[in-house]
């Protein structure tokens, strides 16, 4: 910028530009002889001023009311289409549930140090593995996401859904939950696990992600190795291709 | 192409395959709620204005067209959702805006804003939301399209020379509300 400048930038600092000058600003910026970024506070305001992504504050209840919406959408296009209803899964599924908050119980019955939080760590996880509604196990989940502390009981709870459950979108929360504690060996190894039952990639790629977020990214080969043999190869190839680029 | 590129999902999108809409969703939820929250500074807005995009993204997924970016696609989506807020607003002046997003004619300040008048940031955030919305929102996509004015020059059907003309003058009424909120608080 050159120097003549100066004393014009310095009047639209102060406040003191007459209509000549400004005009002359004016044209001074639309011949490129002064850039925006010259302007006082202007390079404040887009790099300080205005708010970040990083920043971003969104709620989880955005993620709550997208989720819950994508399911009512998916509900109703399911509609049009005959549906085979598998009343054998769903029996083992109830049974599996059973077992599970049987096993909870007991968990908690046999662990006699502090009370009142595994108390509550449990009714939350009987609660979210007994949620029909599948908008409820949404919120549950992103409920356990807010509260930021999952503990051991909490993480075999999401893994068991993130296995057992029909829908994906429930599975990718349980994935964006299991991502924060992708550090702890007993979550790591259930991602991994976890792999093999999966059939969508959109909740592949989140576990690879998961994975990757831990720090200890799996190689691709270590990856494929867990896919379900039951995907066919053509998806396998290009779901490889994909992680190949995470 | 790549599955998981976002031409990739809207295809699987206008297959019926409504779970791609996910990723796409967890790849531009932050960025969408950004620039919301910087042309309209209410978060609860701008979370309905992300909702209200997602909504429409579902609705009109068999209008977008290959050849055309599908960030550009959500981004016009999402603009147009702000504009219709604006004028739903606009004939309810007393909606359920938040009173301190709106902007305001007067330069009186109230207690908290007089505290951070001292804060020269503080005060440019104070002079933003006296902007008139669409002000904003220029400066939002400006940001937001990390300052290629020809791009957003093109969003407003516009030229590179009148948008910077634009951006100078409003910076101009920027620093106009900050001189007077600062006289203002000196009395």
């Amino acid at each position: 910028m050159k120097e003549q400048y100066q004393a014009l930038l310095a009047d639209f600092a102060a406040g003191t530009l007459d209509e000549s000058e400004q005009e002359c600003l004016e044209s001074l910026i639309v011949e490129g002889e002064i850039e925006l970024a010259d302007l006082p506070d202007f390079s404040a305001l887009m790099d300080k001023g205005m708010n970040h992504q990083e920043q971003a504050e969104e709620t989880h209840n955005m993620d709550e009311r997208f989720y819950a919406m994508l399911e009512t959408e998916m509900e109703q296009v399911e509609k049009t289409k005959v549906r085979a209803f598998s009343w054998p899964l769903q029996l083992v599924a109830a049974i599996a549930l059973i077992l599970f908050s049987f096993w909870g119980g007991l968990e908690y019955a046999s662990s006699g140090d502090g009370p009142s939080r595994t108390l509550g760590s449990n009714q939350q996880v009987v609660e979210l593995l007994a949620a029909n509604d599948i908008d409820e196990k949404i919120h549950l989940v992103s409920k356990v996401r807010a509260a930021g502390q999952a503990d051991e009981k909490m993480i075999d709870a999401l893994l068991f859904m993130l296995v057992n459950e029909e829908s994906n979108n429930i599975r990718i929360a349980c994935v964006n939950v299991l991502t924060d504690y992708s550090h702890l060996p007993q979550a790591r190894l259930g991602l991994v696990n976890a792999i093999s039952y999966q059939r969508s990639t959109v909740v592949l790629v989140s576990i690879a992600e998961a994975l990757e977020a831990s720090g200890k990214k799996m190689s691709l080969e270590e990856f494929s190795q867990h896919l379900n043999p039951q995907i066919p190869a053509a998806k396998k190839e290009s779901l490889k291709r994909i992680l190949a680029q995470l | 192409m790549n599955q998981f590129s976002d031409k990739s999902l809207m295809n699987r999108l206008q297959n019926g395959q409504l779970d791609a809409s996910g990723l796409l969703y967890e790849r531009y939820k932050k960025v969408l709620w950004t620039y919301f929250f910087n042309s309209t500074g209410d978060r609860n807005q701008s979370e309905d204005l992300v909702q209200t995009t997602f909504e429409k993204v579902l609705k009109y997924r068999h209008n977008y067209r290959e050849s055309g970016s599908v960030k550009a696609w959500l981004f016009a989506i999402g603009r147009n959702a702000l504009t219709d807020e604006w004028q739903k607003s606009s004939k309810q002046p007393q909606a359920s805006l938040d009173p301190s997003v709106r902007p305001r004619a007067d330069q009186s300040l109230n207690a908290e804003e007089q505290m951070m008048v001292g804060d020269r940031m503080a005060l440019l955030q104070l002079a933003m939301a006296r902007l008139a919305p669409e002000k904003r929102e220029l400066l939002a996509q400006i940001k937001l399209q990390e300052k290629k004015y020809k791009e957003v020059a093109a969003l407003y059907n516009s030229n590179e020379a009148a948008l910077k003309v634009r951006v100078f003058r409003i910076m101009q009424e920027l620093r106009g509300y900050m001189d007077r909120m600062q006289a203002s608080s000196q009395y």
